[in-house]
């Protein structure tokens, strides 16, 4: 059984269809690339995802399980964990700030723990700190972690947000173009960051429109055109479609 | 050392907050101090909704009338004490908010504030008009003081302004309490991730609908609780304290001092209960001067008082 399946997802936005009758499956332990010119409808296929957006046709299973046109904050729960394109934080807040409230799903303390700050409470807090002090050294965010996410560059803030997506434990991770603007050695430490969390255990699915950027990592690409899939396999089999390399000419 | 400094100080503060009535001679002041702790509960109370969960209540003073409103009717029709009363205005005033919250706490922004101002003249109104039950314009009098209660070694007969002085310091110092251990928990942390950046939030997997709720029924409860205290303490409300001007009233104390921080809506609530009487030897100016010193205040502390002085400290600190 995939993990992920998207059946025949149709999304409209007035007279425009964003997303037309796409179907794709995502397997366990893979790296998908989506890819696709501008405005083909990568993000809003996220959106979708995610329950930010609800289709007009079409469902999305996650492990079995129907979870289209649920809130996000439940999809989130069940383990899809997305970051947004232009890398969306809690900018007033200090980097580690950020990713302790990451965590906000996995504390086990009661509403009474909290107010009589209760032993167990004051453990947890430590224990989600070490946490957060290894995510952020896996990300190699730890020499900012006193800074506001506001105060980071364009490159650390999409860090942070895959760092703050990291927190909430996913299952399925989403990517929004995680590279895209960064620095050449920077683009290299993401690609490696994400290497790791997929052996770790987490399926990883990204979004690219620079297919170079990113061919040569994914097990599998799928490519969209105008919200329509024109190709889904591998890396090198995609790289020769004659749909793709049309698609990216007539960009 | 730190937290040892911490306790020193608080412990301090409370013996000067005990002894402050011992201080003071006249007994207006001293009304003047009931009031500021009144107004303390108030914008505290929407500190948590606006400062903290970044939701927009332009309608706080209904609450608050609300509450006095229910303390009143079950004082003065059922015979009910203050001590029973409070809980009902609290509560009643709680969940009065969390239904009309789950009406419009989608909204965002100026939709937000815009409806629940209207909510608030919408309240008013009532109050106004359903005669039969809170007799209009003309107000209910005749409500009882709280009934005497015996503590160890006092007997409490709220029979002088010390003695609601002292009660209303318990209730203030009670809410702030609760309000310190919500907004420094986990249920505080959401409502801060709500504020700084709803869409966050929901990706991370908070829902966001129920802590907004939580904190607008919290809140306006405690505003609820602020009004039964004001109904048994003046032994009068009409509808005209619960209006929108009060609610922009309570919204300019907790701006004032800081609506971010724990204590600022506190120190606003303390130095705008006090300083129109400072200015009143200013004569006729008096309201001129104190519009032009809250507006100056706000365009030049954004962030008020309190937390102009944390951002001060806290870029000392980061220089270092
Ligand atoms: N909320 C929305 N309302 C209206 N139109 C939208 C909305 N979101 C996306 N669209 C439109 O749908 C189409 C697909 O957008 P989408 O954001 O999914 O593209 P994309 O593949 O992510 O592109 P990019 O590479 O530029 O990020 C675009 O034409 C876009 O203008
Ligand atoms: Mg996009």
């Amino acid at each position: 059984m995939a993990l992920l399946e998207i059946r025949e997802v149709t999304k409209r936005f007035g007279g425009l269809i964003a997303l037309s009758g796409f179907k794709l499956e995502v397997q366990q332990g893979e790296i998908l690339g989506l890819i696709g010119p501008n405005g083909s409808g990568k993000t809003t296929t996220f959106n979708v995802i995610t329950g930010f957006l609800k289709p007009d046709g079409g469902k999305v299973i996650f492990e079995g399980e129907d979870i289209t046109g649920l809130q996000p904050y439940a999809i989130a729960k069940k383990g899809v964990i997305r970051t947004f394109q232009l890398a969306n934080l809690f900018f007033d807040l200090t980097v580690l700030d950020n990713v302790l409230i990451g965590f906000h799903n996995l504390s086990k303390i009661t509403m009474l723990d909290e107010l009589l700050n209760t032993r167990s409470r004051r453990k947890e807090k430590k224990e989600l700190l070490g946490r957060a002090m290894e995510i952020l050294q896996l990300t190699e965010l730890d020499s900012h972690k006193e800074k506001l996410a506001k105060n980071l560059s364009a490159g650390w803030r999409k860090t942070l947000a895959i760092a703050v997506a990291l927190a909430a434990n996913p299952k399925l991770l989403l990517l929004d173009e995680p590279v895209c603007t960064l620095s050449p050695a920077r683009v290299a430490s993401i690609i490696n960051l994400i290497m790791k969390v997929r052996d770790s255990g987490v399926t990883v699915m990204l979004i690219e429109h620079n297919m170079r950027a990113i061919m040569d990592y994914c097990d599998r690409i799928a490519v969209l055109n105008f919200g329509k899939k024109i190709a889904d396999g591998s890396p090198e089999r995609v790289k020769r479609n004659r749909e793709v390399i049309d698609a990216y000419l007539g960009m | 050392m730190k937290p040892l400094y911490r306790f020193l100080s608080f412990f301090l503060l409370i013996i000067f907050l005990i002894l402050l009535p011992q201080l003071i001679t006249k007994d207006y002041y001293i009304h003047m101090l009931v009031m500021a702790g009144i107004y303390s509960m108030l914008a505290q109370s929407l500190g948590l909704i606006i400062g903290f969960t970044g939701q927009v209540s332009l309608c706080h003073a209904a609450f608050y009338g609300i509450g006095a409103y229910i303390s009143a009717l079950l004082a003065l029709n059922f015979g009910l004490p203050f001590w029973i009363t409070f809980w009902f205005g609290g509560i009643g005033a709680g969940v009065v908010a969390y239904l009309f919250g789950c009406l419009v706490l989608k909204l965002k922004g100026h939709f937000l504030a815009i409806t629940t101002a209207l909510f608030g003249i919408m309240v008013t109104l009532i109050l106004d008009n359903w005669t039969e039950l809170t007799k209009g314009p003309m107000g209910l009098p005749g409500i009882p003081n709280p009934s005497p209660i015996q503590l160890p070694g006092v007997k409490l007969q709220f029979a002088s302004r010390t003695e609601y002085y002292y009660l209303i310091l318990v209730f203030v110092l009670l809410m702030a309490f609760v309000i310190y251990r919500i907004i420094h928990s986990q249920i505080g942390e959401a409502m801060i991730a709500i504020r700084e950046n709803e869409e966050v939030a929901q990706s991370i997997g908070i829902n966001t609908m129920r802590f907004k709720l939580a904190a607008f029924s919290i809140g306006s409860g405690f505003a609820g609780v602020a009004g039964s205290f004001y109904a048994h303490y003046i032994l009068f409300i009409s509808p005209i304290s619960f209006t929108l001007p009060e609610s922009i009233n309570i919204l300019v104390m907790m701006i004032f001092g800081g609506m971010q921080t724990f204590v600022g809506p506190i120190v606003g609530a303390i130095t705008l209960t006090f300083l129109p009487e400072f200015l009143r030897m200013t004569g006729a100016l008096r309201l001129t001067l104190y519009g032009l010193a809250l507006m100056l205040l706000i365009i030049f502390l954004p962030s008020g008082i309190v937390g102009a002085i944390k951002e001060k400290w806290f870029s000392q600190y980061e220089k270092s």
